[in-house]
C-alpha cells in the first residue's frame, strides 16, 4: 500500500489515541507521556524511512509530500521526542506534568507539520491556527504564575491580530489572482499582465504574518515577554518547531511568484530592499540587546531574533538564486539541534519561587557539575558559530550563499553582529568556568534521561560540525518547490 | 609518509589529560604535574619524532616535487567544489612543524617544573596539547577552511591559557581582550575566504596561487589576509593584546605568544605569497605596517619595567621585522627569522620564567639584579639569547636579521626610509635587551633580604630546555633554512657587507650605552626617576634614551594605546550598550502598545514598499 501522507496519519492517530487514553484513565500522566513518545517515534520512523524523491501532490494539490516536508516532519517529531524525554522532570517540578500537556504539544507539532506541506492559502491558515492555538494555551500553562498568564494572553492577542493580517492578505491575493492555490497563483504569475498593486499588498501582508511568527524586527515585541513567561519546555518548542515551520512557509510564499519574469523585476528589487532592512534590523537589535540581558530566557529570545536575521539573509539570497535556499535548510537544521539541546539544559534549573533563571545562577557550574558544563559550552559555542560545531557551518553556508547572491555588504554586517553576539554567548561560559558559585545561585539538577538527551544532541552538534558533508549533500538535493 | 600521527598525538594527549582533569574535579584528588606533564611531553616528543621523520622523507623527494598531500576524510561539498580534510607537507609547513613540535616539547618539559605547585596541572597540560594540535592543523591544512579551523582553535587555546589563573579578574580581562582582538582580525580571514570561493572557485592554496585574478581583487584579497594576520600576529592596529597576554603562565608566553601562534600571520603570508606579491600596494602596506610596529614597540619596550612586558614588546617588534621581510617580497627571510626567533625568544621567556620562579613571582626588573652568580645556567643561556637577538655573529639572529635589513634596502620593493627605520629599531632592540640583561643579572642586587636568601637555580627539568634552546640559539642560523628551494642567499655585494658591519657596530654601541647607564643601578627608587642618574657618558644619546625615550614611550603608550585604541574600544562598547538599552526601553510590556507598534510597522513597510515599487517601475 502506498499512502504518501502515512507519517501525518500516524501522528494524527497517535494524537487521538493520546487524548483517548487520558480520558479513559483520568488524572494520570504517565500513559499519555508514553503514548506521546511512541507516537513521535513512530512518526519519525515512518517519515525517515519513506522519504520520496520527487514531489507528490495530494488532496487536489492542496498538500505536498516531498523530501522537504517529510524531513521537516521528522525534525519536528525528533524535537518532540527530545522535549518529552528531556523535560518531564521539569514539568513535574513546576506542577504542570499532566496529560493535557501532551495532547496540546502533539497538536502543535501536527499543525506545524501540516502547515509546511500546505499549498493553499486556506489550508496554510487552518494549519497556522492549529499550530498556534495549543501554543497560546501552553504559554499560559503555569496557571498560578501571573507572568505565565500574561504571556499566554499576550501571545493570543498578538497572534489573533496577525492571523487577521494573514487573512486580509490572502483575500487581496484571491482578489488579484482569482485563486488561493499556490500552484495556480504561480501559473498566474507566469502570464499575468497589468497592475499588480493589489497582489503586492496581499503578498506582503501574508509574508508579514509569518515574519511576525519568527519575530523579525520590527514585528518582534511580543517575543521576549512570551519567552520569559512561558514554561521552559514550551518556550523551547516555540523556538524550534514554530520558527522552523514558519521559515519553510516563508520560503514557499516567496516562491509563489515567478521572479524570473521581467514584469516582476521591480517587485523583486523592492521586496529584496524590504528584506534587507529587516535583516539588518533583526541582526542589530538581536545582537545588541542580547548583550544587555541578564535573564537567560530573554537572552534566548533575543538570540533567536538574531538567528532570524541570519535565516532571512539566506531567504534574501534565494529570491534571485532559488538554489541557495539550501543554506536556510542547513541553518534551520543546526539551529533546531542546538536550541532544543540548550532548552533541555535550561530546564534542569531549580529556580527560587517566582524568579526566572538568571545569568548569575550559572556561576561556578564547572565546580558543581563539570559534565553538564561541558554540554552547555558545546551548545553556547555552537550558538556563537565557533568552528567544530554545527552552528559554524550554519552561518558559513548562509554567508557563502549570500556572497554568491551578491549580498556581500550584508555578509559583512552579519559577520560583525556575529562577533558582537559571540561575546554574549561566551560570557555565560566565563561565568560557569571562571567564577565561583554566587551564594544566591540556584541549584541545577536534571534527570539522568535529560542529561542523556542533551548529550546526544551535543554529540550531534559536534558531529555535524566536523562532518557536515552528508547532511549538506542531502539538503542540496531537496527539490525546490514553489 | 603518514602525517596523521603528527596531529593525532597531541590530540590524544589533550583527551587523556582532559579526562584526568574532569575525573579529578569529581573526586577532588589532584593529578600530579609529573604524570599529566609526562603524558603531554611524551605526546609532543613523539610528534616531534614524526615531524623529523617526515621532514627527512620529504627531503629525499626531488627538489621540484617536495609536496605531500594526505586526505584524511572528505569534509563538505559545495556547488561544484569539494573541500577535504587534507594535510599538506611541503618545505614551508615542514619547517613550522619542526619548530612547533621541537620547541613545543621543550616547553612542555619545562612546564612540568614550572607548574609543579599549580592546583590543576592536568587542565594546563590538556590546554597546552590542544594548542599544539590546533597549531599543527593551522600549518598543515591544505585549504583555507582547514587553516581557519586551526586559526580559531589556537585563538581558543590562547584565550584559555591567558586566563588560566582565572581568579584574577585582570587576567580574565586579558584573555577576553586577546580573544576579541583576534576575532576582529578573523573577519578579514572570513571575507578573504568568501572572495576566494567566489572568484577563484576553490579554497585550496595551490589553486588560489595558480589562478590569476584581476589586480583590484588581488589587492583586496592580499589586504584582507594581511588584516587577519595583524590580529593573530599582533601588528598595528591590533597589537595591544599581546603585552596583556603575558598574564598567562610564563611557559605559555614562551610557546604561544613568542614562538608559534603569533608567527602564524607570517605563515599565512608565506603560504599565500604569490597573491601577496602580485600586488605592489599590498606589499607596501605590509612593509609600512611592519616597520612602524617594529619601531614603535621597540621604543615602548625601552620604558617598561616588567620583565615579561619587555619581552612581549620585543616580540611585537621582532614580528614587525618578519612582516617587513614579507613586505619587501622576501618571505623566506621572514620564515627564517620565525625559526631563529622561536629559539631565542622562547629561550628568553623561559629564562625569565626561571627568574620569576626563583624570586617568588617578582616581575619588576628594578627589584632584581646580581642574579648572575645565583642563577648561572639561566644567566649563560640568557646571554646566548641576548646575543642572538642583538644579531651578533655567529649567533642565529645575526643571519636572519641581517638578511631582513639588507633586503629592506636592496630588494626592488625596499627603500632608504624603510631601511633607516629598521636600523633604528635594531638599535633600540640592542638597547632595551641589554638594559634587561644588565638590570636582572649584572647590576648590584636590589632584592629584599628575605627574597635574596631563598633564591636558587631552577631544577633540571627547567634548566635542560634552557640549555637545549641555548645551543639552538647559537647554531640555529648556521645552515640557513633547512629546505632545498630556499637557501637564504649570502649577503650580496659590498653594500651588503657594509650593512652587516654597520648593524653589528650599531648593536654594540647601543649595548654599551645601556650597560653604562644601568650597570651600576643600586637602588629600587630609581624606578621613579631614571633620568636623574647616568648622563655621564654621552649627553646626547642618554638624554634621548633616558628622559626622551621614557617620555616618548610614555607619550606613545598614552596617546596610541590609552587615548586612541583603548578609547575606540570603550566607545564601541558604550555605543553597543547604549543602543541595547535604548531598544530595551521600547519593550514597555503592554499588549496595546505592542499591537500599535506592530500595525505601525506594517503600515510603514507597506507605504515604503508601494512607493518603492513605483520608483523601480519608472526605469
Amino acid at each position: 500500500m502506498s499512502l504518501p501522507i502515512l507519517p501525518w496519519l500516524v501522528l494524527s492517530i497517535g494524537l487521538l489515541a493520546t487524548i483517548l487514553i487520558s480520558v479513559v484513565r483520568v488524572g494520570t500522566k504517565r500513559p499519555a507521556q508514553i503514548f506521546a513518545l511512541l507516537t513521535l517515534l513512530a512518526t519519525f520512523f515512518y517519515s525517515v524511512t519513506t522519504v520520496p524523491s520527487g514531489v507528490e501532490n495530494v488532496f487536489n494539490g492542496a498538500f505536498e509530500v516531498s523530501a522537504l516536508t517529510q524531513v521537516g516532519l521528522a525534525l519536528f517529531s525528533l524535537i518532540g521526542c527530545i522535549f518529552v524525554l528531556g523535560t518531564s522532570r521539569y514539568l513535574t517540578k513546576e506542577g504542570i506534568h499532566i496529560s493535557d500537556y501532551y495532547h496540546l504539544m502533539l497538536l502543535m507539532i501536527l499543525g506545524a507539520a501540516v502547515m509546511i506541506g500546505s499549498k493553499d492559502l486556506i489550508s496554510i491558515f487552518i494549519a497556522l491556527e492549529v499550530m498556534s492555538l495549543p501554543a497560546y494555551t501552553l504559554a499560559g500553562f503555569r496557571r498560578h504564575d501571573a507572568r505565565s498568564n500574561e504571556a499566554g494572553i499576550k501571545y493570543f492577542v498578538m497572534g489573533g491580530a496577525i492571523g487577521a493580517v494573514f487573512l486580509l492578505g490572502a483575500a487581496f491575493i484571491f482578489g488579484a489572482t482569482g485563486s488561493v492555490s499556490i500552484d495556480k497563483i504561480f501559473e498566474w504569475s507566469k502570464v499575468a499582465q497589468g497592475d499588480f498593486t493589489l497582489f503586492y499588498i496581499g503578498h506582503l501582508l501574508v509574508l508579514i504574518a509569518f515574519l511576525f511568527k519568527v519575530a523579525a524586527v520590527p514585528f518582534h515585541f511580543w517575543k521576549p515577554d512570551v519567552y520569559e513567561g512561558s514554561p521552559i519546555a514550551v518556550t523551547g518548542m516555540m523556538a524550534t518547531v514554530i520558527s522552523a515551520a514558519s521559515f519553510i512557509v516563508i520560503s514557499r510564499l516567496i516562491g509563489i511568484v515567478d521572479f524570473g519574469r521581467i514584469e516582476w523585476g521591480a517587485y523583486a528589487a523592492q521586496l529584496k530592499q524590504v528584506v534587507r532592512v529587516i535583516v539588518v534590523m533583526s541582526l542589530v537589535v538581536g545582537s545588541a540587546v542580547l548583550l544587555t540581558q541578564s535573564n537567560l530566557k530573554r537572552m534566548l529570545a533575543y538570540s533567536s531574533i538574531s538567528h532570524t536575521g541570519y535565516l532571512l539573509l539566506g531567504i534574501l539570497s534565494s529570491i534571485s538564486h532559488p538554489q541557495e535556499i539550501f543554506s536556510v535548510w542547513m541553518y534551520l537544521f543546526g539551529y533546531c539541534l542546538m536550541t532544543s539541546g540548550l532548552f533541555v539544559l535550561l530546564s534542569q534549573s531549580e529556580p527560587k519561587a517566582d524568579m526566572g533563571v538568571e545569568l548569575i545562577d550559572l556561576t561556578g557550574l564547572m565546580k558543581r557539575s563539570p559534565y553538564t558544563t561541558c554540554l552547555w559550552i558545546v551548545f553556547l559555542f555552537s550558538m556563537a558559530g565557533i568552528p567544530f560545531t554545527v552552528g559554524f557551518f550554519s552561518k558559513y553556508f548562509v554567508f557563502l550563499s549570500s556572497v554568491s547572491a551578491g549580498e556581500t555588504a550584508f555578509v559583512v554586517i552579519a559577520a560583525v553582529c556575529a562577533v558582537v553576539s559571540a561575546y554574549a554567548y561566551i560570557r555565560p561560559v566565563a561565568l560557569m568556568v571562571m567564577r565561583d558559585a554566587d551564594p544566591s545561585a540556584s541549584n541545577w539538577k536534571g534527570s539522568p534521561v535529560s542529561t542523556v538527551v542533551a548529550t546526544v544532541s551535543a554529540l550531534a552538534v559536534i558531529y555535524f560540525g566536523v562532518l557536515p558533508g552528508t547532511i549538506v549533500q542531502f539538503l542540496k538535493g531537496v527539490p525546490i518547490g514553489h | 609518509m603518514n602525517l596523521s600521527y603528527l596531529i593525532l598525538l597531541p590530540l590524544f594527549g589533550f583527551l587523556i589529560n582532559g579526562v584526568l582533569y574532569l575525573r579529578s574535579t569529581r573526586n577532588s584528588k589532584k593529578v600530579s604535574a609529573e604524570l599529566s606533564g609526562g603524558i603531554a611531553t611524551v605526546a609532543m616528543l613523539l610528534s616531534f619524532a614524526a615531524a623529523l621523520y617526515n621532514f627527512f622523507l620529504l627531503r629525499q623527494l626531488p627538489a621540484e616535487g617536495q609536496l605531500f598531500d594526505q586526505m584524511l576524510f572528505p569534509w563538505f561539498k559545495l556547488a561544484g567544489m569539494s573541500v577535504d580534510f587534507t594535510l599538506r607537507l611541503d618545505p614551508l609547513s615542514s619547517v613550522f612543524c619542526l619548530v612547533i613540535t621541537g620547541v613545543g616539547s621543550l616547553i612542555h618539559l619545562y612546564s612540568i617544573g614550572y607548574m609543579h605547585h599549580d592546583a590543576a596541572p592536568a587542565k594546563y597540560f590538556a590546554y597546552l596539547n590542544l594548542f599544539c594540535f590546533m597549531m599543527l592543523n593551522l600549518v598543515l591544512g591544505a585549504t583555507m577552511p582547514h587553516v581557519f579551523f586551526g586559526w580559531e582553535g589556537v585563538g581558543l587555546a590562547s584565550y584559555l591559557l591567558i586566563g588560566y589563573w582565572y581568579h584574577d579578574p585582570e587576567k580574565v580581562g586579558a584573555g577576553m581582550k586577546a580573544f576579541v582582538m583576534n576575532r576582529i582580525g578573523d573577519i578579514g580571514f572570513l571575507v578573504a575566504m568568501f572572495i576566494a570561493y567566489k572568484f577563484v572557485g576553490s579554497l585550496d592554496f595551490i589553486q588560489i596561487a595558480n589562478t590569476p585574478l584581476n589586480p583590484e581583487m588581488t589587492t583586496t584579497l592580499g589586504l584582507l589576509v594581511f588584516f587577519a594576520c595583524t590580529g593573530k600576529s599582533a601588528q598595528i592596529p591590533l597589537f595591544t593584546w599581546l603585552p596583556d597576554a603575558m598574564a598567562g603562565p610564563t611557559p605559555v608566553s614562551a610557546l604561544i605568544h613568542a614562538a608559534t601562534m603569533v608567527t602564524s600571520g607570517i605563515y599565512l603570508l608565506a603560504r599565500m605569497h604569490t597573491t601577496i606579491e602580485a600586488s605592489a600596494t599590498t606589499l607596501s602596506v605590509i612593509a609600512a605596517v611592519g616597520a612602524c610596529t617594529a619601531f614603535i614597540s621597540a621604543v615602548i619596550a625601552c620604558a617598561q619595567t616588567d620583565i615579561k612586558k619587555i619581552l612581549a614588546y620585543s616580540t611585537v617588534s621582532q614580528l614587525g621585522f618578519m612582516f617587513v621581510a614579507c613586505g619587501v617580497g622576501f618571505t623566506i627571510a621572514g620564515v627564517f627569522h620565525v625559526m631563529t626567533h622561536a629559539f631565542f625568544k622562547a629561550l628568553m621567556f623561559l629564562g625569565a620564567g626561571s627568574v620569576i620562579h626563583a624570586l617568588h613571582e617578582e616581575q619588576d626588573v628594578f627589584k632584581m639584579g646580581g642574579l648572575r652568580k645565583k642563577l648561572p645556567i639561566t644567566f649563560w643561556t640568557f646571554v646566548a639569547g641576548w646575543a642572538a637577538i642583538l644579531g651578533l655573529p655567529p649567533f642565529s639572529g645575526f643571519f636572519s636579521k641581517d638578511e631582513i635589513l639588507i633586503q629592506s634596502l636592496q630588494s626592488p620593493h625596499g627603500s632608504m626610509p624603510l631601511f633607516l627605520v629598521m636600523m633604528a629599531a635594531a638599535f633600540l632592540t640592542a638597547f632595551y635587551m641589554t638594559r634587561l640583561l644588565v638590570l636582572v643579572f649584572l647590576s648590584p642586587s636590589r632584592m629584599g633580604q628575605g627574597v635574596e636568601k631563598s633564591v636558587h637555580e631552577s631544577p633540571l627539568v627547567m634548566t635542560l630546555p634552557l640549555m637545549v634552546l641555548g645551543v639552538a640559539s647559537v647554531v640555529g642560523g648556521w645552515f640557513g633554512l633547512p629546505i632545498h628551494e630556499a637557501h637564504v642567499e649570502e649577503a650580496a655585494g659590498s653594500s651588503g657587507r657594509f650593512i652587516m658591519l654597520a648593524s653589528v657596530a650599531l648593536a654594540l654601541v647601543a649595548a654599551f650605552i645601556a650597560y653604562k647607564k644601568y650597570g651600576k643601578t643600586t637602588k629600587v627608587e630609581q624606578v621613579n626617576d631614571i633620568a636623574r642618574e647616568g648622563f655621564k657618558i654621552d649627553a646626547f644619546y642618554l638624554s634621548f634614551f633616558g628622559n626622551g625615550t621614557k617620555n616618548v614611550a610614555r607619550w606613545m603608550g598614552n596617546l596610541i594605546e590609552q587615548q586612541v585604541i583603548q578609547r575606540m574600544i570603550r566607545w564601541t562598547v558604550a555605543i553597543v550598550d547604549l543602543s541595547g538599552n535604548l531598544l530595551k526601553v521600547a519593550q514597555v510590556g503592554s499588549s496595546q502598545a505592542y499591537l500599535m507598534m506592530m500595525f505601525l510597522a506594517i503600515f510603514a513597510v507597506l507605504a515604503w514598499f508601494l512607493f518603492g515599487v513605483g520608483q523601480y517601475a519608472k526605469f
